[in-house]
């Protein structure tokens, strides 16, 4: 499987500045790439573009030559940045696991989700242990590629190294593409094979 | 010392957030209070402050120049002896140019002249005091934030989280206009869950887990692992991604003992006892009874 | 403050039904008393046909009060039909909508009101029928705005990535969020009703005289109060005010109550 960004230019509407100009880069799914960038270049636009949050305002973004699907599950799955955003707050940490499709038990334990916390509501977990959630809930599906918008920012080292193991250990398993994006140079020379930089432009 | 905290209990309704906490501050000293999510480090903040929410009990004492922090010294010297800079932009007033907040609504030439070149230094032009809140960016919002707690002359400055979102140079850009605070004879705590950056520029560092100190250091025993003593402090050490980025298996704090109990390699039965008192080894405090040293009472 | 809620809604409901049963003691006549200020006996006094003002007055606010829950509940099942079509039924008809909401809104109520409820016949059914019709459009625009709100937040986003249709973004996600919103906009909808209710009547385009309604009661002490007979219209008017305001408060607190949980 094959991620392309063909020639990508994004702007909200006509008035206001390109947030994005002329980007290509492609990932495939036995990748792991790092993008680095400074704040405000629009990384998270360049995600939430590549998962069909966004369309691009000019070029194409493919997968296997073909555009993203607009209805139904979408492969290329994106992790958020804020899990506390992610989650509706009047549901239980239940139903939003539910909504990925069904998880196994194997990967509950391994995330370290615990079973208490099924029935409590995000107010009440921290923000380490809401993105558990939403990173599982981002697996229950197929996904084929997996887009990491900053997740371990927010989250204290412990927490950061165990989410990433794991992370690195499912797509390794499972053949998904991964795309990290970070400000942090010795995290995604850990995570990831190959870095690029975005300020660069070294598409 | 500017601020001596001792014995301090936050809870709200039956929870206990934050349990036997303590913390001193001397002029010109930097503290930085590492802790994960949740951990009750910013409800600390905001207790010293005296604006926690009304269901937040804080007990314990308090005492700020040798004098007890009472609501109605508070009322006297907050946003003058003591300032917050706080974690975004919502404490800003929507509706109100960021010039004249930085000021604190004074329009006299002495104060915009002051505005104008707090801006100037933390390079920021001063077409920006013209803008309104929403028209800045992070990163320019914590500068303003900074210059608003310069206008008068902090003894206290209290940071929390200033650099969430920020791009790691402009993170440490921020952290440097606290030193520099601090170099000028202000006590500075900064609240943080970057142990890194905190690594980087603090003097002492306070490690909060469960809302419990674990370890209180010298920012410099962070360069190796042999000079931290907490098992936890250790296993933050190894998680770092120059330091291998070990990875740990997911636990739940425990309730009684040492809330690392179950992350701990060479926990013993003792450790889950109800109490683990705090050790003195070298220039450390330390929660742990594995660790060595000499039993103090906190 | 959540017995303040209970209370107030309990006492609603009691008038409702201590109006219902005054239904008969409400119009009977009685000569011999006739004009009566208050009095033990009578707490409100009687009027001009000896008519026990206390019962009427009662009977009154219950049809109001009937009146309110029928009209503001219809208005807002329309305001939430054409809320939720706005934001979900692409944006010809959402401009189509927001269009008409504006040219309703910009209308005056009173006007509407009146040749509404001429059209289908006025009495009971016009009151209702014209009430329910003109009511829907400030809160219909409310849902629209907090459903448009709701539609950005990351979670909803990511449930439609996740292959979630609108149904069920709408059933899951965003009916929890908007119900109590839903709630308090259509308890806040009552004292409108019941005040046009009144007014309609006052004017004469409401419901029939024989009918004991507030407007009625009001109209009729009208030709009384030069004679000095203050107690026609001073008991049935403070009354009035005093169901509106206590509706008010009651979608108030339940706003404040909703936004604290």
């Amino acid at each position: 499987m094959l991620l392309e960004m063909k020639n990508v230019s994004f702007r909200y509407d006509k008035k206001t500045p390109w947030i994005l100009e002329n980007i290509s880069f492609s990932i495939s799914n036995t990748e792991r790439i790092g993008l680095i960038a400074p704040s405000g270049f629009g990384k998270t636009t360049l995600c939430k573009l590549l998962a069909g949050y966004e369309t691009p305002t000019k070029g194409e973004i493919l997968l296997d030559t073909k555009p993203l699907p607009k209805k139904g599950y979408c492969p290329v799955q994106m992790i958020w940045q804020h899990p506390e955003m992610a989650v509706n707050t009047k549901l239980p940490m239940k139903k939003i696991l539910e909504e990925g499709g069904s998880i196994s038990e194997e990967m509950i334990a391994k995330l370290g989700i615990q079973r208490q916390w099924f029935s409590r509501f995000a107010q009440t977990l921290s923000g380490g242990e809401l993105q558990r959630f939403c990173i599982a809930r981002a697996l229950a599906g197929n996904p084929s590629f997996l887009l990491a918008d900053e997740i371990s920012t927010m989250l204290d080292l412990l927490t950061q190294s165990q989410i990433w193991h794991f992370l690195l250990e499912e797509v390794e398993k499972r053949n998904i593409g991964l795309l990290v994006v970070s400000h942090d140079m010795e995290l995604l020379q850990k995570v990831t094979t190959k870095q690029i930089d975005l300020q660069k432009n070294a598409f | 010392m500017i601020l001596d905290m001792q014995q301090i209990t936050i809870s709200v309704e039956e929870t206990k957030l934050v349990e036997e906490f303590f913390l001193q501050i001397t002029a010109g000293e930097f503290v930085a209070l590492v802790g994960a999510s949740g951990s009750g480090k910013s409800i600390l903040a905001h207790s010293i402050m005296g604006i926690a929410p009304k269901n937040v009990i804080c007990h314990g004492n308090i005492k700020y120049c040798g004098e007890p922090l009472t609501d109605e010294k508070r009322t006297k010297i907050l946003g003058k002896e003591i300032v917050l800079v706080p974690q975004n932009i919502s404490y800003l007033d929507p509706l109100m140019k960021v010039g004249r907040q930085v000021a604190k609504g004074k329009k006299d030439k002495v104060s915009m002249e002051k505005v104008k070149k707090l801006f100037q230094k933390y390079h920021m032009q001063s077409s920006v005091m013209q803008r309104y809140p929403h028209m800045i960016s992070g990163g320019m919002a914590r500068r303003v934030f900074i210059s608003s707690a310069l206008m008068e002359q902090p003894k206290l400055v209290i940071a929390d989280e200033p650099t969430p979102g920020l791009h790691k140079k402009m993170a440490e850009m921020v952290v440097s206009h606290f030193r520099e605070m601090a170099e000028m004879g202000a006590g500075v705590l900064m609240i943080t869950h970057d142990l890194e950056l905190a690594i980087a520029c603090a003097d002492k560092i306070i490690v909060l887990y469960a809302g419990k100190i674990m370890e209180q250091t010298k920012a410099k025993n962070f360069q190796s692992e042999d000079t931290l003593y907490h098992p936890y402090t250790k296993a933050l050490w190894r998680a770092m991604p120059k330091n291998g980025f070990h990875n740990t298996t997911m636990i739940q704090p425990s309730e009684t003992g040492c809330p690392f109990f179950e992350g701990c390699t060479q926990s013993k039965k003792e450790c889950k006892q109800n109490k683990i008192p705090y050790f003195q080894k070298e220039d450390s405090i330390i929660k742990c009874i594995c660790a060595g040293g000499t039993e103090i009472c906190y | 403050m959540k017995k303040r809620i209970v209370y107030t809604v309990l006492f609603l409901i009691l008038i409702m039904i201590i109006g219902y049963f005054c239904k008969d003691s409400a119009i009977a006549t009685d000569f011999y008393h006739k004009n009566m200020e208050p009095s033990f006996a009578y707490p409100f006094g009687t009027d001009w046909m000896g008519r026990n003002l206390f019962f009427r007055t009662l009977r009154g606010l219950s049809i109001s009060l009937f009146i309110g829950v029928i009209a503001s509940t219809f208005s807002a099942l329309i305001a939430l039909f054409f809320g939720v079509l706005s934001v979900f039924g692409g944006k010809k008809i959402d401009t189509v909508i927001t269009w008409w909401i504006d040219l309703m809104m910009g209308l005056p109520h009173l006007l509407l009101l009146i040749v509404l409820s001429m059209v289908v016949g006025r009495e009971l059914k016009g009151v209702i029928f014209s009430i329910a019709l003109t009511h829907w459009t400030s809160f219909a625009r409310l849902i629209r705005s907090e459903l448009l709100q709701l539609k950005e937040k990351h979670y909803i986003q990511i449930a439609k990535k996740l292959g979630k249709g609108n149904r069920y973004i709408f059933q899951k996600h965003m009916l929890p969020h908007l119900l109590p919103q839903f709630i308090v906009g259509w308890i806040l909808l009552f004292p409108h009703a019941i005040l046009h209710e009144s007014s309609m009547t006052f004017l004469g385009f409401g419901l029939n005289s024989n009918q004991p309604a507030i407007g009625i009661l009001l109209s009729e002490s009208m030709q009384y109060l030069v004679t000095g007979r203050w107690w026609l219209a001073v008991f049935p008017g403070f009354l009035l005010v005093l169901i509106v305001l206590l509706l008010y408060c009651l979608g108030k607190d339940l706003q404040k109550y909703t936004s604290q949980k």
